[in-house]
């Protein structure tokens, strides 16, 4: 495979050489292939068809690999090519490609490593936009590119630092405490953090623990996250060693063949077409009035999935985005505020964020609220109505909040018909937002519902 | 045995318990044909009775075919949980194990010689961790771990030595050490000292070193002290079962009552009671060297909470009451009669469970607020529904039967016919009783014929399958003390959302009522099983003692009233009366019957293939 592609880079690589490479790329697996292909993967315009044939009831992931020096007189003949190449492929391929395709476009630094507590109530009263103006003027005058994330995360270990030294009396005590059982229990042999390398952050998070088995369990999720990612710096490290001297041994220095398409042109071109959903797609609404009933940790990976919804919507293959209203965000609005902070690159959110309640956007036959409890069925994605998503995540209480909402201002409730077309192993039936909206954008291109729910992971399902 | 067997065996069972008995080398004997022990078990003890002498070995008691190797099984496997929980459960870092490890090396080298300070000095030098705690901390944390009191005392006297005053780590760790090896009162005031001087050093402590110092103190004549500790513990954060529970301990073993009951109602109100279940061993250890006072208030504590002792920890129990009244005791794994009420081992007539008028009031008060409306009412119903259904209740009630009809129907497997339901109501309806039928909307297409019954029993239908379970428990506080409840739902999470303090009593005015046990028989009579109508908690009898064992399994969802039957051997002679026959055969009639479960009854009577030439080479 290997030489083939550093054939095919040659100049003397012929049409049939390509044409051969391609097909072998698709052969493979997507993320192989692409590994494989890295390289080249830049310069390739990848567009993915899901070409939808009626008598196998499955979706076949056409892939085009499109050179713009040859696409086309061969157009017709490399598609043929690619469908019986499809046809042998397993179904899942798209929506593994599809992963990644969305994944591509994205140049994020993970918040992950901020603390749950900590950020949702110290990044609150930050002023987003002043914060990106000022890093942005900082680093035209260093020179040296600064995160915004770095920024937010030195903020909030500045106020933490304030917490700490602002303690009133009892609190200055019960951090006395905190630090003197951390200091047994290190002392005891257990798998904790040193109390050298406990920050203020930590402290503040440990404070809000009520006992002492809740408080020995964070500290040692703290050291388990430190081994985590130790072992990530080291293997990275030994990736890159690895890539550069493989870089040196492929060194290749003529012209290429393939046009770059930039991360810019691409972002522009999805931003464009989330600008038209904007004006004329279909609405889909995030109910992000639920922040006073999670938790920390809970509010923090709503915004983590918010985040992947926003982008997968951006990425939809079929390039009918919806439109998504985020409604219900008061000021102040924790999950709102992280996600903002991990949507660092792009200064504006290309949706409708308002403080109203969707009540009052839209009719209230209209609604639809999807929940796993509703007693209706979602039997097909209806153009007309405006399904609301609860921006929701439960992990420890199971109750049924979407539902009691939806009865209680009187909207019509449904599920998605899970129970109909696949076997559910035990569980609850709630799914992540990036499924939902993922099965969402699949509804809405009139795909079945076995199609649609390829995205359910496959440990919920018997 | 063999006539005995012959009639309801088939052949190759017979073999492979004739084989078991005998050989006592087949360990999965209990998994196999664990069903049929299950249904001749009164015949099994009627064998055994012969051989009352020798007490039965509880963690086979299902099994009697080779109980000394089962327990010997049971106990390996329980060692190695043990060994494996200790290591994955405390998660103690890898560097540390080595260093405990290198430590008592260096221990065992030495031959149990004293040490000199050149030792300890050796030990500061060369064992020191890097990062980690100073190293005389790690010495005392695992002297302490070890309960190695002589080179306690050594290290100590070494530190005092070097003139440096040791840690507050140090000295909690060997406060710990000489608490819990105390046996004198003088170590007792030895420890005192140290414990004067852990307080000298701060004021306040962390709850984590105040449950070394609790087990500790808890050990020496100056428990008392560990109610000052309990509050200091109060302020920073909540109490621990480890401290509640070592405080009980001491407070058992120096026979203060005062102390007991004070820490039994913290328990109630700091901690699930539930969790104490678990350390009952320690528990009746200690109390069977204390008073009887302070034995029947614990003992009543666990009758309140209704707690069961854990099965495992049986056969331990029976070792404690043993070793501490030699000869006192025989010991027998027993049942009580859920009809009259009786240990079938010595005719001793339990008490009745019955909750008071007042505290049926409480509960039916309580009820309303707490469960159905609790903090959100759209969660299980709308406020219209509640409404609708409390005036029904007032416009129909009381009645004497409240049935579940959805679980009633449910006990079927699909498709579903409505006679399980109409044979239910039919007989509650001829004892001339006034009938509430509960259900969703799916009830509709099931309840043609019951709307012929004159008169017509009430029936109501929820919106949803969320309600009805709390609906129908309102009805049934609404209408009477005595009123039924069929259903085979276990209600956990009704009892879970009231108020703490009515938990108990929700669940024993459930256990009164609920019929959970019902079937029909093979004539298609509506049969009621079981009931909870007696207690199997903790008991004395006269000079005995009964305590219920937790033999929850998936047969018996709900008990099966197992108990382990103390009796005095000075005060009443053994008896050897043989097991009512009477009770052996609803037994045996209880597991013929049709649950409703066809595939259950058939795997019953399905004959365990066995290889019989494996088992002979065995």
């Amino acid at each position: 495979m290997c030489s083939l592609v550093r054939r095919a880079k040659g100049p003397e690589a012929s049409q049939r050489d390509l044409l051969f490479l391609n097909v072998n790329l698709i052969g493979l697996s997507s993320k192989m292939a692409l590994k494989i292909f890295g390289r080249v993967q830049s310069f390739v315009l990848t567009r993915v068809y899901h070409v939808y044939s009626a008598e196998k009831q499955c979706l076949l992931p056409v892939q085009t690999v499109c050179c713009r020096n040859y696409a086309s007189s061969n157009c017709e003949r490399t598609k043929n090519l690619n469908l019986l190449c499809a046809q042998s492929q397993s179904h899942n391929l798209g929506g593994s490609f599809l992963s990644y395709f969305s994944c591509w476009n994205r140049k994020l630094i993970f918040t992950r490593h901020m603390s749950g507590v900590v950020i949702s109530r110290f990044t609150k009263d930050i002023d987003l936009d002043k914060l990106r103006e000022e890093v942005k003027q900082e680093s035209r005058e260093t020179g040296q590119p600064i995160q915004l994330v770095d920024r937010v995360r030195q903020l909030v270990a500045q106020r933490c630092a304030e917490a700490i030294a602002n303690l009133d009396e009892d609190g200055r005590k019960k951090l006395r405490v905190l630090q003197l059982e951390h200091n047994f229990l290190y002392s005891e042999g257990h798998d904790i953090p040193n109390p050298d390398f406990m920050s203020d952050e930590n402290w503040v998070e440990a404070m809000e623990l009520s006992s002492k088995s809740q408080r020995l369990k964070y500290y040692l999720h703290l050291q388990k996250r430190f081994h985590l990612k130790k072992a990530e710096k080291l293997k990275k490290a030994a990736h890159k060693e690895e890539m550069q001297n493989r870089l040196k041994q492929e060194e290749y220095e003529h012209g290429r063949i393939f046009m770059r398409v930039y991360d810019q042109t691409m972002r522009r071109w999805l931003n464009y077409r989330l600008a038209t959903a904007m004006k004329l797609g279909t609405p889909l609404v995030f109910d992000m009035d639920y922040v006073d009933l999670m938790r920390p940790q809970e509010q923090k990976n709503t915004a983590h999935q918010l985040h992947d919804v926003y982008c997968l919507n951006r990425a939809d293959p079929k390039q009918d985005p919806f439109h998504l209203h985020f409604t219900g965000c008061h000021p102040n609005n924790a999950v709102l505020k992280l996600m903002q902070v991990k949507t660092q690159d792009s200064p504006f959110l290309l949706s409708t964020v308002t403080e109203k309640s969707y009540m009052d956007l839209f009719d209230k036959d209209r609604l639809v609220y999807l929940s796993p409890q509703g007693r209706q069925v979602m039997r097909e994605f209806d153009p007309e109505a405006v399904y609301i998503i609860g921006a929701f995540n439960d992990k420890a209480s199971q109750k049924p909040v979407s539902y009691a909402r939806a009865m209680e201002q009187g909207i019509k409730c449904q599920r998605l018909p899970i129970d109909e077309h696949l076997s559910w192993n035990q569980g609850t039936k709630n799914l992540t937002l990036d499924q939902m909206i993922r099965i969402m954008l699949d509804a809405k291109s009139k795909l079945p519902w076995k199609i649609a729910f390829r995205h359910i992971p496959q440990r919920k399902l018997r | 045995m063999f006539r005995i067997l012959r009639s309801s065996f088939s052949w190759s069972q017979i073999h492979y318990f004739l084989v078991n008995n005998f050989s006592k080398q087949c360990s999965s004997f209990g998994k196999n044909t664990k069903g049929f022990s299950t249904v001749q078990r009164s015949k099994i003890q009627g064998i055994h009775s012969l051989q009352r002498s020798q007490h039965h070995l509880l963690g086979s008691f299902r099994f009697h075919g080779n109980f000394q190797e089962q327990a010997d099984n049971t106990n390996m496997v329980e060692r190695k949980a043990m060994i494996q929980n200790s290591a994955m459960g405390a998660r103690i870092s890898k560097k540390r194990q080595e260093w405990q490890a290198s430590f008592r090396d260096l221990i065992s080298n030495k031959d149990g010689l004293e040490w000199q300070t050149s030792d300890w000095e050796l030990v500061a030098k060369k064992m020191s961790l890097s990062g980690g705690p100073k190293w005389e901390v790690l010495c005392m944390h695992t002297l302490y771990k070890d309960k190695n009191l002589a080179l306690g005392r050594s290290l100590m006297s070494y530190l005092e030595q070097q003139a440096q005053s040791p840690s507050q780590i140090t000295l909690t760790f060997y406060f710990g050490l000489l608490g819990e090896t105390s046996t004198s009162s003088e170590q007792d005031d030895e420890a005192k000292v140290i414990y004067d001087r852990l307080l000298q050093v701060s004021d306040f402590l962390d709850p984590a070193s105040i449950e070394v110092l609790v087990s500790g103190l808890s050990c020496t004549k100056h428990y008392r002290e560990c109610v000052k500790l309990i509050d200091m513990c109060k302020e920073s954060s909540t109490v621990g079962l480890t401290i509640l529970f070592n405080t009980l301990l001491g407070s058992i073993r120096f026979q203060d009552l005062d102390l007991v009951v004070s820490t039994l109602s913290l328990i109630e109100e700091a901690i699930e009671p539930t969790q104490l279940a678990i350390h009952s061993s320690k528990i009746i250890e200690e109390c069977l060297s204390s008073t009887n006072e302070v034995f029947s208030t614990v003992m009543d504590f666990y009758k309140k909470h209704s707690l069961l002792l854990p099965l495992k920890q049986s056969e331990e129990i029976i070792e404690i009451f043993q070793r501490h009244q030699p000869n006192k005791w025989c010991i027998q794994t027993s049942y009580i009669h859920h009809r009259t009420g009786k240990c079938v081992n010595c005719q001793y007539q339990m008490e009745r469970t019955a909750i008071t008028k007042t505290e049926f009031e409480t509960i039916r008060q309580a009820f309303l607020d707490q469960v159905i409306v609790g903090s959100n009412i759209f969660y299980k119903s709308t406020p219209d529904e509640v409404e609708n259904f409390v005036k029904f209740v007032e416009r129909s009630g009381p009645y004497d039967v409240v049935i579940d009809g959805l679980n009633v129907l449910n006990q079927q497997k699909s498709p579903k016919k409505p006679e399980v339901l109409d044979k239910t109501v039919k007989h509650f309806h001829d004892q001339g009783k006034k009938i509430l039928l509960l259900g969703s909307k799916i009830l509709t297409r099931y309840i043609s014929s019951i709307k012929m019954l004159n008169p017509k029993p009430a029936i109501y239908m929820t919106a949803t399958t969320k309600a009805d379970d709390s609906f129908f428990l309102y009805a049934a506080l609404q209408s009477r003390k005595d009123t039924l409840i069929v259903s085979k739902d276990k209600l956990r999470d009704h009892k879970f959302l009231m108020d703490p303090k009515l938990r108990h009593l929700f669940q024993q005015w459930l256990k009164e009522v609920q019929i959970y046990d019902w079937f029909f028989s093979r004539y298609g009579q509506f049969i009621i099983g079981r009931r909870h109508l007696y207690s199997i908690g903790p008991q004395r009898a006269e000079g005995g003692w009964h305590f219920p064992l937790n033999d929850i399994d998936k047969d018996y969802p709900f008990g099966n009233f197992t108990v382990l039957c103390f009796q005095d051997n000075t005060i009443v002679p053994t008896q050897n009366k043989p097991i009512k026959s009477q009770h052996s055969g609803s037994e045996r009639k209880r597991h013929n019957i049709n649950y409703g479960k066809k595939g259950q009854q058939k795997k019953r009577t399905k004959s365990t293939p066995v290889d019989l030439d494996e088992l002979m080479k065995g």
